[in-house]
């Protein structure tokens, strides 16, 4: 019983981390500007390459937590749902938001090993899901 | 629990209803124009009942002049009109739109008059004449200046650029009239109603009594009006993010990101040569403050405008214009929004 709490709590833990990772990640891949499109309109719209700044991020962010998964960061972060949205009032298919302003998106499953649960006839990885967007604003 | 129940019988007791105004009501009245701190000009002018059949040309009046205003920002003087969105029920047209220093042959025929630059030339803007609606037809009763122009104090008389405070300095014109209208009960005895509030006053400048005063025959007709003039040339200022782009009244910048800006102008929508510009108002981190027509504006915002705000900036173009001797100084204005990555979730 108490090695079934200590995995759980472990388990939020990873779960928690894991959502940071994404929250960074989409920081990071909004959070640069494309030049082209400055250029023509004055308007931001997020860099041509968002998408795969945002899923090496997330990839790097989960480096930290790789003992406790069951896939590789680079494998999780290539399998992730990556969105981006260039134009301001766009609507996620995903998760039915709208977006007031350009927004990068990262959906994704992350496996988590949970030995532990195994003992109570759980599985041994526990999948956690992510879900992070940002907006330049 | 009793206290509660005694709490809330006082509660709905001291309701009173909220002063709400529904379109049913009958005894609604329309609101009062908001307050301004210049006089507004009175016209009282009957409103036809009927339906009243315009001409081509003439319009009903939505903006009444209010005041002249001689705006000085730093090396930049403005010479605008100020006016206030009103239908007073009277109607006008456009006679003839002035370039600065033409003359013009309704040149002391506007009851404000016509402003003049530093050196004594005319500024540019709009002759209108007002009109108000008569069981005879329109009636003429004034014609009105609006000012539109601008210069920059000459480079030679100019201290060398440094960084100006973005003050801003208004000083209403002296001579101007600051209501339109409302002359003295009396002055105009065998005008309509409505038209001694379009009287032009009178002024000492002025040869002999206004048309329509007592003793004197009404103005016949709307002044002769001179051939079409030609369009004014009139050079418009404005910010490119590209050399050769279009250009931008805001752009969207990330926080801490160098920007480059080309202030650039136009003028009858060609492109027209840029000599100098010279940021005259406007808020960065870091930016190049002057520059010839080859140099552009590059600034970085660290800062955050206020929630919902933006940076606005100001520049003082100096541009060639065909035909004109001397460069053109114009203004040019565009606003920055910084903007900064954030969670949406």
């Amino acid at each position: 019983m108490l090695a079934g709490s200590i995995e759980l709590a472990s388990l939020r833990l990873v779960a928690a981390k894991a959502r940071a990772a994404a929250d960074l990640a989409t920081i990071v891949a909004i959070g640069d500007q494309d030049d082209a499109a400055f250029q023509a309109t004055g308007a931001y719209r997020p860099s041509p390459d968002a998408e795969a700044v945002a899923r090496a991020y997330f990839a790097r962010n989960l480096d930290a937590l790789a003992a406790a998964l069951d896939r590789s960061p680079d494998d999780i972060a290539a399998g992730a749902d990556v969105a981006v949205f260039r134009e301001a009032g766009m609507v996620d298919p995903r998760s039915g938001r709208r977006y007031d302003h350009p927004a990068v998106r990262v959906a994704a499953t992350v496996p988590v090993r949970t030995p532990a649960f195994a003992a109570f006839v759980l599985p041994r990885v526990t999948s956690v899901d992510v879900l992070a967007a940002s907006v330049a604003r | 629990m009793k206290r509660m129940l005694t709490v809330g019988a006082l509660l709905v007791l001291l309701c009173a209803p909220a002063a709400a105004w529904s379109e049913d009501a009958g005894d609604w009245e329309p609101p009062e124009p908001p307050e301004r701190d210049v006089e507004i000009p009175v016209l009282e002018v009957e409103v036809p009942q009927h339906e009243v059949e315009v001409p081509e040309g003439i319009y009903r009046v939505t903006e009444v002049y209010v005041r002249d205003v001689v705006t000085v920002e730093g090396p930049l003087t403005t010479y605008e009109t100020e006016t206030i969105t009103w239908s007073p029920g009277s109607y006008a047209r456009e006679l003839e739109t002035v370039g600065t220093g033409s003359a013009s042959a309704l040149d002391g025929a506007a009851f404000n008059g016509r402003l003049t630059l530093s050196d004594g030339r005319p500024v540019a803007g709009t002759f209108y004449e007002n009109f108000v609606w008569t069981d005879a037809g329109f009636a003429p009763v004034s014609v009105v200046f609006f000012q539109d122009d601008a210069e920059l104090r000459r480079a030679a008389a100019a201290p060398p650029p440094v960084p100006e405070p973005a003050g801003l300095v208004l000083a209403p014109v002296d001579r101007a009239p600051t209501v339109i209208g409302s002359a003295p009960a009396g002055s105009a005895p065998d005008a309509p109603d409505g038209a001694a509030a379009f009287a032009p006053p009178q002024s000492a400048d002025r040869d002999g009594p206004a048309p329509g005063a007592a003793g004197v025959p009404p103005a016949p007709a709307a002044p002769p009006l001179p051939p079409a003039p030609a369009p004014p040339v009139s050079p418009v200022g404005s910010v490119a993010p590209a050399v050769g782009g279009p250009a931008a009244a805001r752009v969207e910048v990330l926080r801490g990101r160098r920007a480059v800006l080309w202030p650039r102008a136009q003028v009858d929508g060609q492109s027209a040569i840029v000599l100098a510009w010279r940021l005259v108002s406007g808020e960065a981190s870091a930016a190049t403050a002057a520059g010839s027509g080859a140099d552009p504006f590059v600034a970085r915002w660290d800062r955050l405008a206020p929630p919902g705000g933006t940076y606005l900036l100001r520049f003082a173009l100096q541009v060639e214009v065909p035909g004109d001797r001397r460069p053109r100084e114009i203004e040019a204005r565009v606003e920055v929004a910084v903007l900064s990555p954030a969670l949406a979730r």
